[in-house]
C-alpha cells in the first residue's frame, strides 16, 4: 500500500480463523548458527519464570532457553541426540522438565539448569526370548500425583503409565487400527476440561485425537482428517496442535489446529477455513507457505504462540502474535 | 539538457518506495500452498471427474488444458471438472497480494479395456507387493506408496511379460509410476517394450528418460511409449532403474525404488 508521497507500507499476514487470527513473527528464534546452531526444533515449553524453553537434537546446546521477546537468555545440554520430547511440570514450587531421546531409547527428568533427577529406560517386562521391546518414546505427561505417561510413539505404540519414582505401573493401546489402538501415538498430554483428568494421545496416522481414563480405558475419538498432528497443548478450554504435514502429506505442509472446549476445530493458522459438514470435518490442507512441518506448538499467558519445526531447513522457532 | 536531468532526478527518487519495516511477515512476501486436486478415475472408459477443493473465497483456483502455465486470465475452476478425453491439466491457486501457489499437474487417460492374460513380473518386494493383479486393475495408487495399491521393486532390472488374445491391436503402453525421492524412489531411467508375434519374430521399442538422476519434486510418472498400431501374441517391458541413487542424495550408492501402479495398453 502506498502512502502520501513516495512512503510504502506492506501488509502483515494474518492467519487462522475466527477468535484465532495471528502475525506472524517468523525470525523470533534467530541465533548465531555457529553459537548455537539448531537441528530438528521440537518442543517448547514455558516456564513459572516466563521464559520460553526449546529443544533441539543438536547436541551442542540440547536446551535453549529464550525471554519472550526472543532474547537469548541460557542454553545447556550436550548428550542428548535423539531430543524429541519437552515437557514441564512444577513439582512443589520448583519446574522440572521431562526429556524424551528417541535414539537413546530414554526419558530423563532435569532441573531447569539440566541436572539429572530421574531417568527411565526401555522397559524389560515386555521382552521376549526372541525380541526386545521397540521402545522409542516421544513423549511424556505428567499426572497431578506424579504418574508420568510416556508415548512410545515411534516404538510399540504404547502408552506407558509409570509412578512418579520410574516404576512401571502398567500400559495401554498397542498397533493396529481398532479404536483404542495407535498408528504412531505421537503425542500425549492430561485434558482437565471437563473436571476429571483424561489422557489425550494423538494418533497422527489415523488423523486422530483419543481420550483414554487415567488408567487407560478407551473413552472417544476426535477426527481430524488431513491433519498429522503432533501432540495436543492444552491450555484453557483449547487444545493446540502442530500438524506436521497436512493433506495428503506433502513435503513442506503443515498448520496449527486449535479445538475449541467441544473438541471442534476452529481455527487453523496455516491451513484453510475448518468446515464441517454435520459433525464431520471436511479434510484440511495448508493454505499459505508459512510452515514447514511444524512439530509442537507453546502457548504463553498472553495467547501468543511459539511454533519449532522439524526437518525445515535448522530454522529457529517462529512466533505468532494473537490479533 | 538541464530539464532532462531534473526529469530523471524526479522519476528516480519519486519512485523510490520506502518500505516501512514490520517484523511481521508480509502478505506480498507469502506463497500461497498448491491447490488439492484429486481425479476420480485417472483411467476411464468414457468419463471422469476431477475434483477441485478450495473453500476460501479469497483464493481462485485457475487452470489450463493445453500444457501452459496458468495465469491470472487462465479460466477460473473452483469446482469439480468433467472430462471426457484424454488430457493433462493444469492447476494453481490465486490471491490478491499474495504470491501464487506452485502449479500441480493431473493427466486423466481415456484407455480402452484390454484383454490381457498371465501378467508375470520379478516379485515385488515383500513389503510393497499386493499382488501382481494391483497393475491391470485400472486403480491408480495415492501418494501413499505403501498402500495396496502400489507394487515396489528394489531391483535393478525389473522385467514385465503378458500375453494377448489374437488380433488384439497395440499402439503401445504405459507404465504408470511414482517419483518420491525423498523415499528413495526414482523414475528408471530405460524402458525396453518388445512385441512377440506369431510368426516368431520380435519388434523391440525403447524409450530413454535422461533426466531420472535429477532432482525431481514428487509426482506421478506415465512413462509412455507410442508403437505403430501391431498385434503381438506376448509382450515384455524391460525397466533399467538407475543402478545407484545420485551422489546429490542423503541415500547416494544404495539402489533406488521402482514403485509402479498400473501397465496400460494403449
Amino acid at each position: 500500500m502506498y502512502l502520501s508521497g513516495n512512503s510504502y507500507i506492506g501488509k502483515d499476514l494474518i492467519i487462522g480463523h475466527g477468535d484465532f487470527k495471528y502475525k506472524v513473527n517468523a525470525d523470533w528464534g534467530n541465533l548465531d548458527p555457529q553459537s548455537n546452531p539448531v537441528n530438528d526444533c521440537h518442543e517448547m515449553v514455558q516456564d513459572s519464570k516466563g521464559r520460553i524453553i526449546l529443544l533441539t537434537n543438536n547436541i551442542k546446546n540440547n536446551v535453549i532457553i529464550y525471554n519472550k521477546d526472543g532474547k537469548l537468555i541460557d542454553t545447556w545440554g550436550n548428550t542428548y541426540p535423539g531430543a524429541h520430547g519437552l515437557t514441564i511440570k512444577n513439582e512443589g514450587g520448583e519446574d522440572f522438565l521431562y526429556i524424551t531421546d528417541t535414539e537413546k531409547s530414554l526419558i530423563v527428568k532435569t532441573t531447569m539448569t539440566g541436572e539429572e533427577v530421574l531417568k527411565i529406560t526401555r522397559p524389560r517386562e515386555f521382552d521376549t526370548q526372541d525380541d526386545q521391546l521397540n521402545f522409542v518414546p516421544t513423549e511424556t505427561a505428567i499426572a497431578e500425583n506424579g504418574d508420568i505417561y510416556v508415548a512410545d510413539g515411534y516404538g510399540s505404540q504404547y502408552i506407558y503409565i509409570y509412578d512418579q519414582s520410574g516404576k512401571l505401573k502398567s500400559r495401554f493401546g498397542g498397533p493396529g487400527d481398532n479404536e483404542d489402538q495407535f498408528h504412531n501415538c505421537h503425542g500425549v498430554a492430561i485434558d482437565d476440561r471437563q473436571g476429571k483428568s483424561r489422557i489425550l494421545v494423538t494418533a497422527r496416522e489415523k488423523n486422530q485425537l483419543k481420550h483414554f481414563s487415567t488408567s487407560g480405558q478407551y473413552e472417544s475419538s476426535i477426527d481430524l482428517p488431513g491433519a498429522y498432528i503432533c501432540r495436543p497443548v492444552i491450555k484453557g478450554e483449547n487444545v493446540y496442535l502442530a500438524t506436521i504435514w497436512s493433506g495428503d502429506k506433502g513435503n513442506n505442509t503443515g498448520f496449527i489446529s486449535i479445538l475449541d472446549k467441544d473438541n471442534k476445530l476452529v481455527s487453523a493458522p496455516g491451513g484453510i477455513i475448518p468446515n464441517y459438514r454435520g459433525k464431520k470435518l471436511e479434510r484440511m490442507l495448508q493454505a499459505y507457505q508459512v510452515f514447514k512441518h511444524p512439530h509442537d506448538v507453546c502457548v504463553d499467558e498472553d495467547e501468543n504462540l511459539y511454533v519449532p519445526q522439524w526437518n525445515s531447513g535448522q530454522v529457529y522457532p517462529m512466533k505468532l502474535i494473537r490479533v | 539538457m538541464r530539464c532532462l536531468v531534473i526529469i530523471g532526478l524526479f522519476l528516480v527518487l519519486g519512485c523510490n518506495k520506502t518500505i516501512q519495516n514490520s517484523i511481521y511477515l508480509q502478505e506480498e512476501d507469502t506463497v500461497l500452498s498448491p491447490p488439492s486436486i484429486s481425479v476420480d478415475e485417472v483411467f476411464f472408459d468414457t468419463r471422469t471427474m476431477i475434483r477441485v477443493q478450495n473453500r476460501d473465497p479469497k483464493i481462485n483456483i485457475r487452470y489450463t488444458q493445453d500444457n501452459t502455465e496458468p495465469n491470472r486470465n487462465s479460466p477460473i475452476s473452483n469446482s469439480d471438472i468433467k472430462v471426457f478425453e484424454t488430457g493433462v491439466y493444469k492447476f494453481k491457486a490465486f490471491q490478491n497480494g499474495i504470491e501464487s501457489s506452485q502449479t500441480v499437474t493431473v493427466e486423466a487417460f481415456k484407455i480402452r479395456k484390454v484383454n490381457w492374460i498371465g501378467l508375470e513380473s520379478n516379485d515385488a518386494n515383500e513389503n510393497y507387493n499386493s499382488g501382481i493383479n494391483v497393475l491391470s486393475n485400472r486403480t491408480k495408487g495415492d501418494w501413499n506408496f505403501r498402500s495396496d495399491e502400489w507394487y515396489g521393486y528394489n531391483d535393478s532390472i525389473v522385467e514385465f511379460s503378458f500375453s494377448l488374445e489374437e488380433g488384439e491391436v497395440v499402439n503401445g503402453i504405459i507404465l504408470s509410476s511414482l517419483i518420491d525421492q525423498n523415499s528413495w524412489i526414482f523414475s528408471p531411467e530405460e524402458i525396453s517394450l518388445t512385441y512377440y508375434f506369431e510368426n516368431g519374430t520380435k519388434k523391440t521399442h525403447n524409450l530413454s528418460i535422461p533426466d531420472s538422476n535429477l532432482q525431481s519434486d514428487r509426482r506421478m510418472k506415465y512413462l509412455k511409449i507410442n508403437t505403430p498400431p501391431s498385434y503381438p501374441n506376448k509382450i515384455e517391458i524391460k525397466v533399467l532403474n538407475l543402478i545407484t541413487i545420485p551422489d546429490w542424495h542423503p541415500g547416494n550408492g544404495h539402489k533406488p525404488w521402482l514403485f509402479v501402479d498400473e501397465i496400460l495398453i494403449l
